[in-house]
């Protein structure tokens, strides 16, 4: 192997090499001093990189976290406990019954239901920003609050202007929310300072402009609800 | 495969996702929010989790994403000019040779985020250049030559034989 060769591979995320590679480079730099000293900076860099201590308590913490989130749609169950527990004790059933009402419901429903809160909590809130703003509370697109990411103001070009962030997997959608006319909005394809690249268009409803943009990658039907059954 | 539950993710993947808030906003206390925020995220978009093999660039997206959003107002304070920066000539010793944590953490405070975070992603060895360019939302092209001119600027200023190597401020935090 060549220094060329094997710098070329040293520069490449561990990830990335086959095992013959990963082989071959590491008989290079067992007998090229200068290769050699480049590895052992990138080892000695990835152990000072990963030296951090993690605090004892921190999992815990997370566990209660993830718990409590959950409560929220556990609450909601508990009228249906009650009236389990008293359809119980009217028919004699005994407490096998009343047990099989109490035992918690599997995860993924809880989860369902716990979901389902957080949209309309999120979407009511970012319903009451915007009333505050001055601004519609609905947006002009059925949007998924299940993406919803931030709400607050946000830059276009030199402007601070009302904005509402969704996020996916695959990119974001912006909704800036303003008066029409109050700004001048920009054309073509435009970037941010992450590096996304945007495309948008704009819908009037109201003498309010909705600027719409979107990630490459995703399309505004990413962001919209879909029916329950395909969630 | 099924949609694995919260605290699955917790147990697998909170030390690193720490660990990455950590270098990335140089404090702890701000690292513990981060991690807790990532994860609160998390459960409101576990349906959005297809392949549960790529919960950890999934929830480091998350991470970053969270930590943008804080820092937007001071992204732009601190830019290091990395043209200016080249390879280092000397050869440093290929034993014996440590990297203090805190000095680390001074050199990446002073790279902006998108020059930090492919760095950070490197280092911590189970991501592809793949991963980094989705959590960047950047072409791969565009992350390698991040990540080579980042390198190189790590590498002169962690440098032993670097003049100002020993010199560098203390590391961010209240
Ligand atoms: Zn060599």
């Amino acid at each position: 192997m060549t220094c060329n060769l094997s710098q070329l591979l040293l520069a490449v995320p561990p990830g990335e090499l086959a095992p013959d590679d990963r082989a071959a480079l590491d008989a290079h730099t067992r007998s090229c001093p200068t290769c050699a000293s480049l590895a052992a900076t990138d080892a000695a860099i990835r152990k000072a990189m990963i030296a951090v201590p993690v605090p004892s308590g921190l999992r815990d913490r997370l566990y209660a976290q993830a718990d409590s989130a959950r409560a929220a749609a556990w609450k909601r169950r508990a009228g249906w406990v009650a009236a389990g527990l008293a359809a119980c004790l009217a028919l004699g059933t005994g407490f096998g019954a009343w047990s099989y009402f109490a035992r918690p419901e599997l995860d993924a429903d809880r989860t369902t239901q716990w979901l389902e809160n957080e949209r309309m909590a999120r979407q009511q809130a970012v319903g009451e920003w915007l009333t505050a703003q001055g601004l519609p509370p609905d947006l002009p697109e059925p949007f998924e609050f299940g993406y919803h990411d931030f709400h607050g103001t946000g830059p276009l070009g030199s402007a601070e202007l009302p904005c509402v962030v969704f996020r996916h997997d695959r990119g974001q959608c912006r909704v800036y929310v303003l008066h029409s006319g109050a700004v001048r909005l920009p054309t073509g394809r435009w970037g941010d300072v992450t590096g996304s690249e945007f495309t948008h268009r704009t819908i009037e409803r109201n003498g309010v402009t909705y600027l719409i943009a979107v990630s490459t990658g995703t399309t505004l039907e990413t962001f919209l609800r879909r029916t329950p059954a395909a969630i | 495969m099924g949609t694995p539950s919260v605290r699955d993710l917790i147990d697998s993947h909170y030390e690193s996702l720490f660990r990455y808030a950590v270098r990335l906003s140089g404090s702890a206390a701000d690292a513990e929010d981060l991690t807790q925020e990532t994860f609160g995220k998390a459960l409101t978009r576990l349906p959005q989790l297809r392949d549960a093999d790529r919960a950890k660039p999934w929830l480091f997206r998350i991470l970053r994403n969270e930590y943008l959003h804080r820092k937007r107002d001071d992204r732009r304070a601190r830019v290091v000019p990395l043209d200016a920066v080249g390879e280092p000539t000397a050869t440093l010793p290929a034993d014996g040779f440590e990297i203090d944590p805190q000095e680390l953490q001074a050199a990446l405070a002073e790279l902006d985020e998108t020059f930090r975070t492919p760095l950070i992603l490197f280092y911590f060895e189970d991501f592809i250049y793949r991963d980094i360019a989705d959590q960047m939302e950047l072409p791969i092209g565009t992350v390698m030559s991040r990540l080579a001119r980042a390198k190189a600027y790590l590498r002169v200023k962690l440098s032993p034989l670097h003049p100002t190597a020993n010199s560098q401020r203390p590391p961010e935090g209240e």
